[in-house]
């Protein structure tokens, strides 16, 4: 996200003002080396800084080892009440408008697949408020490498996995119950809502993080995100009013992690099969929007404790 | 009644300071109040007459269920009496509340109903206030269910409060109740009536839920409140929420009497 | 090497509303206070130097730091490191500088040090041959092979800065960004840290810009002093000048064989300290040592000893700050 800028007037030679030392061997072939490189070279290079800094951050959490099986207790507790409160509705019901229980679970899994992949990976950017008003998130801008990475590259949440394996095995099951046979579009649309789904949990997460470089507070709006979330998690949106339905499809498109890929998935009429298709758009525009928001806020970061 | 109103006090400085948040809170509740509020309309489109409630009582428990929820939110709070308690164990800091004259439990009681207090009168009353306006909302039935309904508030407030601090002493056996609260507040949610009211559950269930506490909490006064219940009915029930607040609370007070002498015997 | 103009960093700060709606008026048009870290400050650092940042918490000391090292982006005027602006060539910046913050680690808390500084060797595109050049030197120098297995969370405070130090160095920067480096490190330890940035100053020609509240530091290291408050540079030369502008009182101490005298000079501060010493101070240009003496010979009562004191650097600093810089 930080992309490399100013790559080419990087580190000439001649800008050592003869410090000898400094032109010391090594350091010349890195500021040719750079040059020649170009962008693919830098992207490569963060890449690899990324995994760099997640084999650092496993080895640290491997001293403070998290349960496994208390974690997957947890997950299937948490989301109980809610996998109850589903299957009573469904029974009690036999469906909510024209969702039956397989369809509905189909919308939970997805939506705790989507959101393992925040979990796993990127749970470090709902600390972003922590790190700033500390003073911590310094650090990041004094190292040459993206301070998004060093961010996200900080910490890696394996107990994340059981949302995932969660979520799968609630999709198995709704599938099962829907009785939907996939071909092979099927699956390459499935990896492809995957994907755009997660992006957009850890995009709309990050947003609401950065508001903190404005605000140094951010905690309240994120959990009328979790709210938000619980809807649609629960619920097809078609049960909710036009107004809703915009807010989550055009303006924060949450409906794009579990509603759309299920309709698309299911088969249902509830929405044109060209709406549920711009999921990797709604991604693509979240993506932008947040390295905007990104540049500015790094531009207006008070760092703090100081 | 001095160390309630400091509390308070608290309560509302803390408010002041962070107001975004506050407001914040507040459209948390509002959204989802809009979500069950249209969960069962369309389920009452669907067949009104598995719902078991004519529609307007049905979406007010329902939304009334989810406004009440700030104040009956049983892991959300710091002070909360189970948060509390781990929180202090945790820490080794327990030895200074035992060695304080004032009787724990009753200090949580009066810290906790003041935060509750303030959650009544600035979140949920607004929440309430919205929820007539604009999303169909029903006034309480009459002039006695409103008093009765106030009444199995605080009742229900009580039964909450010695369950959770009950939990906490969980913590001198088990010493981490991270589980065990999750697992709790997943039996709370399912058989308190506040996701799902106990109607809808299927016989067998239902048996069970009328042998445990937890209905005190929410069903109760959200049938008050929705007129569903005779005058008879009504003083049945808020004997009953008083029996299980009392039961529990003395429960609860000799757990920590057996507590107190065991840590003492320990040196603490 | 580093030159720095007009160099202004306002913060603003929400101000709690009063009144009805309060809440509704901070959400819709919040009102802010106007804080000036950094009100317009100029200054050169030339190559080789070892400049030491003085002022009192707050003064802008720390946002000036962050300012060169390109954490914070100035609101006007500009900075220049090694010719390049900071926050605009943030990573080839970043490959010329050396920060540390002597009150924030920035090494990975919980894997061991070396783990550290070969992740940075990665970063920042150490060949193999000056990380092990600089290691061996740094081990020498810092005495780090004691600790490089351990995770930082198990370092004593000297330790960690000592970590911290090194790491900061490891890419061969030319310049050094020390942000209060000693501070709350105990004695020895102190002084070992100023021994290796002396070192460092003089064998490698690194630029050294420090901030510190320790004037044990400012005598032994720093040829330099800009000294700041409320955003704005006050003196801005050696000490020695320091000394010779600010530093006019002299204190006097004596001791008596008998009660003190009254002594009623205008000007002229004089009194029994809690330790029983009775201490004279006064104006370097007012008067003479003489005048002094033979007014209290006045008295008559024997004087036992005396010592004359010029005021030292802290107390001089200390006197800047309460003149906020009236001469």
């Amino acid at each position: 996200m930080d992309g490399g800028k100013g790559k080419g007037k990087c580190m000439d030679g001649e800008k050592g003002k003869g410090n000898a030392w400094m032109r010391s061997k090594g350091r010349g072939k890195y500021a040719d080396g750079i040059r020649r490189e170009g962008d693919m070279g830098e992207v490569r290079f963060q890449a690899r800084m990324y995994v760099s800094l997640l084999k650092m951050t496993m080895k640290g959490i491997l001293e403070y080892r998290a349960d496994f099986w208390i974690s997957l207790v947890s997950v299937v507790l948490l989301n109980g009440a809610n996998i109850v409160q589903i299957s009573v509705i469904s029974w009690r019901f036999h469906a909510l408008g024209n969702w039956g229980v397989g369809d509905l679970l189909v919308l939970y899994g997805m939506f705790m697949i989507c959101w393992s992949i925040f979990s796993v990976f990127f749970r470090k950017l709902s600390k972003i408020e922590d790190e700033i008003v500390s003073g911590s998130f310094d650090i990041y801008l004094l190292r040459p490498v993206s301070p998004f990475l060093q961010l996200v590259g900080g910490d890696i949440n394996y107990t994340g996995l059981c949302d995932t394996m969660m979520g799968a095995a609630l999709l198995a099951v709704g599938l099962r119950m829907a009785g939907v046979q996939w071909g092979i579009g099927h699956i390459l649309w499935f990896a492809v809502f995957i994907l755009s789904g997660g992006t957009i949990v850890v995009c709309i997460r990050f947003l609401i993080s950065c508001v903190t470089f404005w605000t140094t507070r951010g905690s309240a709006l994120s959990s009328v995100f979790t709210q938000i979330y619980l809807l649609i998690q629960k619920y097809p949106v078609t049960i909710f009013g036009r107004a809703f339905r915009v807010l989550v499809t055009g303006i924060v498109p949450v409906a794009y992690l579990n509603f759309y890929p299920a309709v698309y998935l299911l088969g249902k009429p509830d929405a044109p099969a060209w709406l549920c298709m711009l999921s990797p758009v709604a991604a693509l525009a979240l993506v932008c929007l947040s390295a905007i928001v990104w540049r500015g806020g790094l531009r207006h970061y008070h760092s703090g404790g100081g | 009644m001095r160390v309630f109103g400091s509390w308070f006090k608290t309560e509302m400085r803390a408010a002041g300071l962070y107001r975004a948040d506050f407001l914040l809170r507040l459209c948390y509740s509002l959204i989802a109040m809009y979500g069950v509020c249209s969960l069962w309309r369309a389920l009452y489109r669907q067949d009104p007459g598995l719902v078991g409630r004519p529609l307007p009582a049905m979406v007010t428990y329902a939304m009334l269920a989810v406004a009440l929820d700030i104040i009956f939110y049983p892991s959300a709070l710091k002070s909360a009496p189970q948060n509390y308690i781990a929180d202090q164990v945790r820490t080794g800091r327990i030895d200074t509340d035992l060695l304080r004259p004032r009787d724990l439990q009753f200090q949580l009681l009066v810290r906790n109903a003041a935060v509750a207090l303030f959650s009544l009168l600035w979140l949920v009353l607004p929440a309430w206030l919205l929820g007539v306006f604009f999303l169909g909302m029903e006034l309480p039935a009459g002039v006695i269910c409103t008093a009765a309904f106030a009444a199995s508030i605080v009742l229900g407030f009580l039964v909450l409060f010695s369950l959770n601090f009950l939990l906490g002493l969980v913590c001198f056996v088990t010493l981490d109740i991270r589980q065990i609260t999750m697992a709790y507040s997943g039996i709370l949610t399912i058989l308190s009536g506040k996701l799902i009211p106990n109607w809808l559950y299927p016989e067998w269930m239902q048996a069970v839920i009328r042998l445990l506490p937890f209905r005190c909490i929410f069903e109760m006064p959200l049938n008050i409140y929705t007129g569903v219940l005779e005058s008879g009915e009504i003083v049945r029930g808020l004997l009953l929420q008083g029996f299980w607040a009392l039961a529990l609370f003395c429960l609860g007070r000799l757990a920590w009497r057996k507590v107190h002498k065991y840590l003492a015997v320990q040196g603490g | 090497m580093i030159s720095v103009k007009k160099l202004t960093k306002t913060y603003r700060i929400a101000r709690p509303q009063e009144g009805r709606f309060a809440a509704l008026r901070s959400l819709v048009r919040p009102q802010y206070t106007v804080c000036r870290a950094v009100d317009g400050i100029d200054f050169d650092i030339q190559d080789g130097e070892v400049v030491g940042y003085i002022g009192q918490n707050g003064a802008g000391k720390s946002t000036t730091i962050k300012m060169l090292s390109g954490i914070l982006v100035p609101d006007s005027g500009s900075v220049e490191v090694d010719g390049l602006t900071p926050h605009v060539d943030r990573k080839a910046h970043l490959q010329n500088i050396g920060v540390v913050f002597g009150q924030k680690t920035s090494l990975w808390w919980d894997v061991p040090v070396i783990d550290s500084l070969r992740i940075l060797k990665e970063m920042y595109r150490i060949g193999e041959g000056q990380f092990r050049k600089n290691l061996e030197m740094f081990c020498g120098l810092l005495d780090l092979d004691s600790f490089l297995g351990q995770p930082v969370r198990q370092l004593s405070l000297g330790q960690r800065v000592r970590a911290d130090l090194a790491a900061a160095l490891m890419h061969d920067p030319q310049i050094l960004f020390l942000d209060e480096p000693t501070i709350g490190v105990d004695v020895v330890a102190k002084e070992r840290l100023r021994e290796f940035i002396l070192e460092i100053n003089r064998e490698r020609k690194v630029t050294v810009l420090l901030t510190t509240h320790d004037m044990v530091d400012m005598e032994k290291l720093v040829d330099r002093v800009i000294v700041i408050n409320a955003g704005s540079i006050l003196y801005d030369g050696g000490i020695q000048g320091l000394r010779e502008r600010y530093g006019r009182q002299r204190r006097m101490e004596l001791e008596f064989e008998g009660e003190p005298p009254e002594i009623s000079l205008p000007g002229v501060q004089a009194g029994k300290q809690k330790d029983g010493k009775f201490v004279v101070t006064f104006a370097q240009g007012q008067y003479a040592v003489d005048e002094i003496l033979s007014h209290i010979r006045q008295g008559g009562v024997p004087i036992r000893d005396i010592t004359i004191q010029n005021a030292d650097i802290e107390q001089i600093v200390r006197d800047i700050y309460r003149e906020g810089g009236r001469e």
